[in-house]
């Protein structure tokens, strides 16, 4: 029922593996490229075509193991026998794996190995599946037909109408006290300083106060008897004596008292105590040390050797190690404004790959996760295609068609100032850049990027031949037909670019989806751009879904379009706040074009990943 | 002046003046000689592991998609079994994938050599991401700067389909002629002062030929299925 079970190392070498069936396509080879090395190893399973993969890492010796089947299948012993083929595999070659050249051994013997482990789990699992089809005589249905009322058990008879009749015991117990109490004290609440249970000094003093004390102390003991008969009758444990039987109500009682929190009496009221807070933890418990954590787990190897290996050896790193130090890191990337389940991600993630691995002897564990979630930063934030804007140009150009750019986002990111700042740039390079003012909704827009396109026009010199203009059809009008208008006038008029402004929406407006969702699927633009600001948080990530859901679901296309990129705006105004910079990578998998970094047109720069991730892990 | 004056002092001085040049220059031949980092870059997909399999064990093996880099210090040898280096090489194979190729730079400042692997096959269509990787490569600062030799190994030519090396060499030269004309356009890193610029690769008004650069660019084809891999090993030969 499996298709294929395989063990590789990190480096990109299969050292075994069993295929049970042809493989279409390389199921692991998507694995590795859409999950492990997108840092979504925090996840457990993945599906790609017909095969569902689960997998576990090894990452004492940098091994993984993949196991794919068929999805329509619950397997259920899958991570089972993941779990066992790992302990199997390093067990069984321990030796080669500890040498220095782990590629070259040979794990052909492995076959019979795992063949066996799968056979015994199968069982196992099929096993404590079977159902075996119940007796007539062991149904309800059996037990109201004649035959089965005579044949009742004998054994279980006499236990249900024991516990009844203990039921009622108590019920009556229980109940005839209460009839009989309705007397002066029966309500009397416990902030009453005569119901109060410690006789305060100017009580004792007083007589009449002495003789309802007296009282007083009747109802506790017949308080007391109220428990008791109620735990005569619910105690089904062995029987006790009378004198125990006292004790241990007592105690028992007693137990409902902490005398600790008993409030103090004063002036004859029963104050009831503050809260009490407890000793604050002033200290962080983060500042605590690395070693001192690091070490909690190993002290307990007795003896010499133990220490010495404390002292000299490597200690492996397991969960409880990691966990104060993952979520240190994940409380640090929440306060660079990185959203907060894309920082669980993250930790997940660095905590899977880390799991198992050995420590040096000085190696502190925040060092090895810090290093580790800089690697994983950096693959998040390096873009995995081309982000050439220019190359994509000419390639159009080369095609003799203008290149089509459309800008989408929520209200008030920048979309128009940053489109004049691309537009400045294009023009620098010589371009003839067309503006289609697609934002027909919000008065001033048009307006707006009139004096964008005045601008940029004063700014070219005479002899440049980079060139732009504003097309424009007024407001109210469809959106989508105006960009369809603006594209065509753009290749009859030998227009390089084709830059289209569209209107902020929020990205739960459904009509104004539907209407962005048609405007790129009328027009297919070259390249969808978000605009987003820096300043967000977790709305990041919502928005950048829900605008991809929505290119996707009211596109009505059988290839829908998404997120081509991103550009992420005022960038000058967040410090070294750049979580959202991450969050959006991490969300969409695609690249951040420019960020904006000011007022003027010049204020457009390209993401340095080195600069973001250093500023996401400084303290 | 008085410090001139006595001939001791002076002696001095040139002895201290001699030995720090002395030192400084075993350091930096040191240096030179302790690079010996050869790196296997390219596209996923090129063949880097599997040629680093064959050059270190002279084996096939299956591989997948590398995560991680391969490091191994390894001997070369001929066909009779006698070294054909002084001393052994550091290999490196860089993983190929876009998320994880950024490693490569770190290794730049050791590399005595770079190898990198085109799959000839499917360049026709993928030239574009190849020139874009091979651009970095060669504009790389440690790489104009220590005139690193590279060498493109022009991969599985036992297939039919593969191009043969000529046309894969026109074919990244007018890439990388395009691609140094959008990239020293892009628009500025964000934090830089604006005088990390780029070499611009080539000459000025000439289409760009690899010639051109400072340091030695070689086409090869070479098939690492079929162990077909001399002219790689002559090349790291000639280079140690």
């Amino acid at each position: 029922m499996l298709d294929l079970c395989t063990v590789l190392t990190k480096g990109g070498y299969v050292l075994w593996q069993k295929n049970y069936t042809h493989i279409n396509g390389a199921p692991v080879d998507a694995l590795i490229r859409d999950v492990l090395i997108e840092e979504r190893a925090g996840i457990t399973s993945y599906n790609k075509d017909s095969y569902a993969l689960k997998w576990t890492f090894l990452n004492e010796k940098e091994l993984v193991f993949v196991i794919a089947y068929q999805s329509f299948l619950q397997l259920t012993y899958v991570d089972e026998l993941l779990e066992t083929t790992k302990r199997l595999f390093s067990t069984t070659f321990s030796e080669q794996l500890d040498s220095s050249d782990v590629v070259g051994g040979d794990y052909s013997s492995f076959d019979p190995l795992f063949d066996r482990a799968w056979k015994t789990l199968e069982e196992k699992y099929s096993k404590s599946k079977q159902k075996v089809p119940r007796k007539f005589e062991d149904t309800k249905k059996f037990e109201n037909t004649l035959n089965g009322s005579k044949a009742k058990p004998a054994v279980k008879e006499p236990s249900v109408e024991d516990e009844i009749a203990k039921n009622i015991q108590a019920m009556n117990l229980a109940g005839s006290p209460r009839s009989g109490a309705r007397g002066p004290g029966g309500r009397r609440n416990v902030k009453s300083p005569k119901g109060s249970p410690v006789p305060s000094p100017n009580m004792a003093s007083d007589p009449a106060a002495g003789k309802k004390k007296k009282s007083q102390k009747v109802m506790r003991t017949w308080e007391g008897k109220v428990a008791k008969g109620e735990m005569e009758a619910l105690d089904y444990s062995k029987k006790l004596d009378g004198q125990e039987h006292e004790d241990a109500t007592l105690a028992n009682a007693e137990s409902l008292v902490d005398r600790s929190k008993m409030g103090n009496v004063v002036d004859g009221y029963y104050e009831v105590q503050d809260v009490d807070y407890g000793d604050e933890d002033e200290d962080d418990i983060f500042d605590e040390e690395d070693g001192e954590l690091v070490s909690k787990p190993t002290a307990k190897s007795s003896g010499v050797f133990g220490f010495f290996k404390n002292l000299t050896g490597q200690r492996e790193i397991d969960a409880a190690t990691l966990e104060p130090v993952l979520q240190k890191m994940k409380t640090h990337l929440i306060d660079k404004n990185v959203a907060s389940n894309i920082s669980q991600h993250l930790c997940d993630s660095v905590q899977s790959s880390l799991l198992g691995k050995k420590l040096g002897t000085f190696g502190s564990v925040s060092t090895l996760v810090k290093d580790n979630m800089e690697t994983a930063l950096k693959r998040i934030l390096t873009p995995k295609t081309s982000v050439d804007i220019l190359r994509d140009i000419e390639q159009a150009k080369a095609r003799s068609r203008a290149y089509s750019i459309t800008f989408i986002g929520v209200n008030g990111v920048g979309k128009s100032t940053n489109l004049s700042k691309v537009c400045f740039w294009l023009l620098q390079n010589n371009y003839r850049v067309l503006i289609a003012a697609c934002d027909t909704f919000r008065s001033g827009a048009v307006e707006q990027l009139r004096v964008h396109a005045r601008n940029l026009k004063a700014l070219q010199s005479s002899h440049s031949v980079g060139e732009v203009e504003l097309f424009e059809r007024g407001y109210g009008k469809d959106a989508a037909g105006i960009a369809q208008d603006a594209i065509t006038y753009a290749n009859n008029n030998d227009f390089d670019v084709v830059l289209i402004d569209t209107a902020g929406r929020m990205q739960d407006n459904e009509p104004l989806m539907r209407s962005l969702a048609k405007l790129v699927a009328v027009n297919n633009p070259d390249k969808i751009i978000f605009v987003g600001e820096a300043l967000v948080g977790n709305e990041a990530v919502d928005q950048l879904t829900k605008f991809n859901q929505a290119l996707k679901d009211f596109s009505g296309l059988q290839n829908p379009r998404h997120i081509d990129g991103m550009i992420l705006t005022k960038f000058d105004t967040i410090d070294d706040k750049v979580g959202a910079a991450l969050s959006m990578t991490y969300t969409t998998g695609q690249p951040i074009y420019f960020v904006g970094t000011g007022q003027t047109y010049t204020d457009l720069k390209n993401l340095k990943v080195s600069h973001v991730v250093q500023s996401l892990l400084k303290n | 002046m008085a410090l001139f004056d006595n001939p001791l002092a002076l002696i001095a001085l040139v002895v201290l003046v001699l030995a720090i040049i002395a030192i400084g220059l075993i350091f930096i031949v040191q240096k030179k000689a302790n690079n010996n980092t050869y790196l296997i870059l390219g596209a996923t997909d090129a063949g880097k592991t599997a040629l680093f399999t064959r050059l270190r064990y002279n084996k096939k093996s299956p591989t997948i998609t590398s995560m991680k880099e391969n490091e191994a210090t390894i001997q070369l040898v001929d066909d009779s079994g006698a070294a054909i280096t002084k001393q052994p090489i550091q290999l490196v194979d860089v993983p190929g994938h876009e998320r994880l190729r950024f490693r490569y730079a770190d290794f730049m400042p050791i590399a005595r050599g770079v190898i990198f692997v085109v799959d000839s096959t499917t360049v026709g269509r993928s030239a574009r991401t190849t020139a874009e990787y091979l651009y970095d490569v060669l504009a790389n600062q440690h790489t104009t700067k220590s005139r690193i030799p590279i060498i493109i190994a022009c991969n599985k030519t036992d297939l039919f389909t593969a191009l043969p090396t000529s046309k894969i060499q026109t074919l990244l030269e007018a890439e990388i002629n395009r691609l140094r004309a959008t990239r020293s356009a892009a628009v500025e890193q964000q934090e830089s002062s604006g005088d990390a610029i780029a070499d611009y690769l080539g000459y000025e008004g000439q289409d760009f030929k690899f010639e051109h650069l400072e340091n030695d660019v070689t086409l090869i084809g070479c098939s690492v299925e079929n162990g077909d891999l001399n002219s790689i090993t002559e090349w790291i030969a000639d280079l140690s």
